[in-house]
C-alpha cells in the first residue's frame, strides 16, 4: 500500500516546518531523504510514526501498518542489557531470537552488556537490531549508520536490505554514496519548511547498467 | 619478555574497607569522648549521664522481656505508618501525574500537610483517634508528602525520548510502566523512603510521647522525663536511633536487591 502525505502542515511556535507538503511514497523499497540538518526530516518522521500530530493535512496508507523507527539517538534502555533491549520489542519475549538479531549485527558476544558498556557505534547497532527485530512494514531510519566504520556500515546496509524486502524503508542520510547505493528513490530536500527540490531514481540507473 | 604486575595492596577492597571502618570507629570514639568530657564538666546526672551509665542502663533494659515488646510495638506502629505513607504517596503521585485536575485538588492539601507543625497534627490526632493509632497517623502524614513529591518528580523527569521509543514499539501501558517509569522513578523513590523513614521515627516517637501511648518507646521517654530518670531517657533515645538506622540500612539493602533482580537500577 502506498504512503501518501497530503497537504501536511506542522509548525512549532509559529515557525512552519511542514507547509502544504505533498508526497507519494511506494509501498516498499528504499527511499533516501537527502537534505541539510534542520530542514524538517525528523519532524516528518515523527509525524509518520504518529509521535506528533499534523496541524492540518493527512498521512494516508498507514492504517494497520507497524512502524519501526531507528532514531538519531540510540534510545536504548540504560538499565537492561543489549539482548533485553532487543527482546523488549518482540511480541513474545524470546531470548534466542533477540540473540539471533544481535549476532546479525555482529554483537553476539556483547548481549550481556548494558548500553553504558558499549561504544556509540555498538549502541547504534543494537538499536538497528531492535528496529529489524520489531519487523515493521514501514522502517524509519534517521541517520542509522552515522557512527559506524565503513566496513561495518556496508554490512549493516546489506543487512537492512536483506531483512526488510517487503517493507518501505525511509532513510535519512548525509552520505551521497550511501544514498546512491541503497536507494530506489532519492528525495533531495530543503527547508524549513520542508520541500522536495529533486527526485532521483538510482535503481533505474543501476538496472540500466 | 614476561611482565609481572604486583597488586597494589593499598588499593585492595579489603584494605580500603578496613580503613573505612577504622575512620568510622575513630569518629565514634571522638563523639563518645566529647560526651564524657561534657559529663565530667557538668557533673550532674539529672542533666547528663555518662556514656558508660547510659549504655549500662541500655544493657539492663535489654535483659527484660518488656523492653523487646515495647521496642517491637513502637516499631510496628511507626513502620505501619511509614508503609501506609509510602503506598498512599506513590498512588497519589501516579494519579496527580496523570490528571491535572487531581493535581490541582491534592497539591494544596499536600502543601498544607508539609507546612503544618508535627505537634499540631499530633494534638489534633489525639482528639480524633485513639492513642495507639496517633503514632501511625503521624508517621503516615510525615511520609506521604515526601514520597508524593519525590515520586511525582521522578515521573516528570522520565526521559521523553524513551517514552517515544516505547510508543513506536507498541510497549503498551504495563510494559511502559515496568520498563521505563519504574526504573526512572526508583532513585527518587529510594531517596524518599530514606528520608521518610527518619521522619517517621522522629514524628512517631514524638506522637508516642505526647499521646503517652502504652507499651511504646515514646511512653518510656515520657516517663523518664516525669521521674527524672536521665539514664533511661538516654537509653531509650539510643534505642530509637539504633532501630531507625538499622531499618534504613535494611530497607536500602532490600531495595538494592529488588532493583537488581528486576532490572530497575
Amino acid at each position: 500500500m502506498k504512503l501518501t502525505i497530503q497537504d501536511a502542515c506542522k509548525s512549532y511556535e509559529g515557525r512552519p516546518v511542514l507547509e502544504q507538503l505533498c508526497l507519494a511514497l511506494p509501498g516498499k523499497g528504499t527511499v533516501c531523504l537527502f537534505g541539510p540538518s534542520g530542514c524538517g526530516k525528523t519532524t516528518l518522521f515523527n509525524c509518520i510514526a504518529g509521535l506528533e500530530k499534523l496541524d492540518s493535512g493527512a498521512i494516508l496508507g498507514m492504517e494497520g501498518r507497524r512502524v519501526a523507527y531507528m532514531f538519531q539517538e540510540d534510545r536504548l534502555l540504560p538499565w537492561i542489557n543489549a539482548r533485553e533491549n532487543v527482546e523488549v520489542v518482540l511480541r513474545h519475549a524470546d531470548e534466542k531470537q533477540a540473540q539471533k538479531w544481535l549476532e546479525a549485527v555482529g554483537l553476539g558476544e556483547d548481549g550481556d552488556k548494558r548500553p553504558s558498556e558499549l561504544s556509540g557505534g555498538m549502541r547504534q547497532r543494537v538499536a538497528l537490531a531492535r528496529a529489524l527485530a520489531f519487523g515493521g512494514d514501514v522502517i524509519l531510519l534517521d541517520e542509522p549508520f552515522r557512527a559506524l566504520d565503513p566496513k561495518t556500515r556496508l554490512r549493516m546496509e546489506a543487512l537492512v536490505q536483506e531483512h526488510s524486502r517487503e517493507a518501505l524503508k525511509l532513510l535519512v542520510t548525509h552520505d551521497r554514496e550511501e544514498a546512491q547505493f541503497l536507494a530506489d528513490q532519492i528525495l533531495y530536500l530543503e527547508g524549513p519548511p520542508l520541500r522536495i527540490v529533486r527526485r532521483e531514481f538510482p535503481s533505474d540507473r543501476r538496472n540500466d547498467a | 619478555m614476561k611482565i609481572f604486575t604486583i597488586p597494589n595492596k593499598s588499593n585492595s577492597p579489603k584494605r580500603s574497607r578496613a580503613a573505612e571502618w577504622g575512620r568510622k570507629c575513630l569518629a565514634a570514639l571522638f563523639w563518645l569522648a566529647l560526651w564524657q568530657v561534657l559529663y565530667l564538666a557538668v557533673q550532674q546526672e539529672i542533666l547528663i549521664v555518662s556514656p558508660v551509665r547510659a549504655f549500662g542502663r541500655l544493657l539492663e533494659l535489654a535483659g527484660e522481656a518488656e523492653f523487646w515488646i515495647t521496642a517491637f510495638s513502637s516499631m510496628l506502629r511507626i513502620v505501619s505508618g511509614f508503609l501506609l505513607g509510602v503506598v498512599a504517596g506513590t498512588l497519589l503521585a501516579a494519579l496527580t501525574s496523570v490528571s491535572r485536575l487531581l493535581y490541582d485538588v491534592f497539591h494544596p492539601m499536600i502543601s498544607i500537610v508539609k507546612a503544618t507543625p508535627v505537634a499540631s497534627f499530633i494534638l489534633l490526632a489525639l482528639v480524633w483517634i485513639e492513642s495507639p493509632y496517633v503514632p501511625v497517623f503521624t508517621a503516615f502524614l510525615m511520609v506521604l508528602p515526601v514520597v508524593w513529591g519525590n515520586v511525582s518528580n521522578g515521573i516528570a523527569k522520565t526521559d521523553r525520548n524513551l517514552l517515544q521509543m516505547a510508543e513506536v514499539y507498541q510497549f503498551g501501558i504495563a510494559k511502559t510502566i515496568r520498563r521505563i517509569y519504574l526504573p526512572s522513578i526508583m532513585p527518587y523513590f529510594t531517596a524518599a523512603c530514606t528520608t521518610g523513614m527518619g521522619l517517621a521515627w522522629k514524628a512517631g516517637v514524638a506522637a508516642e510521647v505526647l499521646a503517652n501511648t502504652k507499651r511504646s518507646i515514646g511512653g518510656n521517654i515520657y516517663n523518664a522525663k516525669i521521674y527524672i530518670e536521665t539514664a533511661d531517657l538516654f537509653a531509650w533515645t539510643a534505642v530509637v536511633i539504633v532501630i531507625s538506622v538499622l531499618l534504613e540500612k535494611l530497607m536500602m539493602r532490600l531495595m538494592k536487591t529488588v532493583g537488581k533482580k528486576y532490572n530497575l537500577s
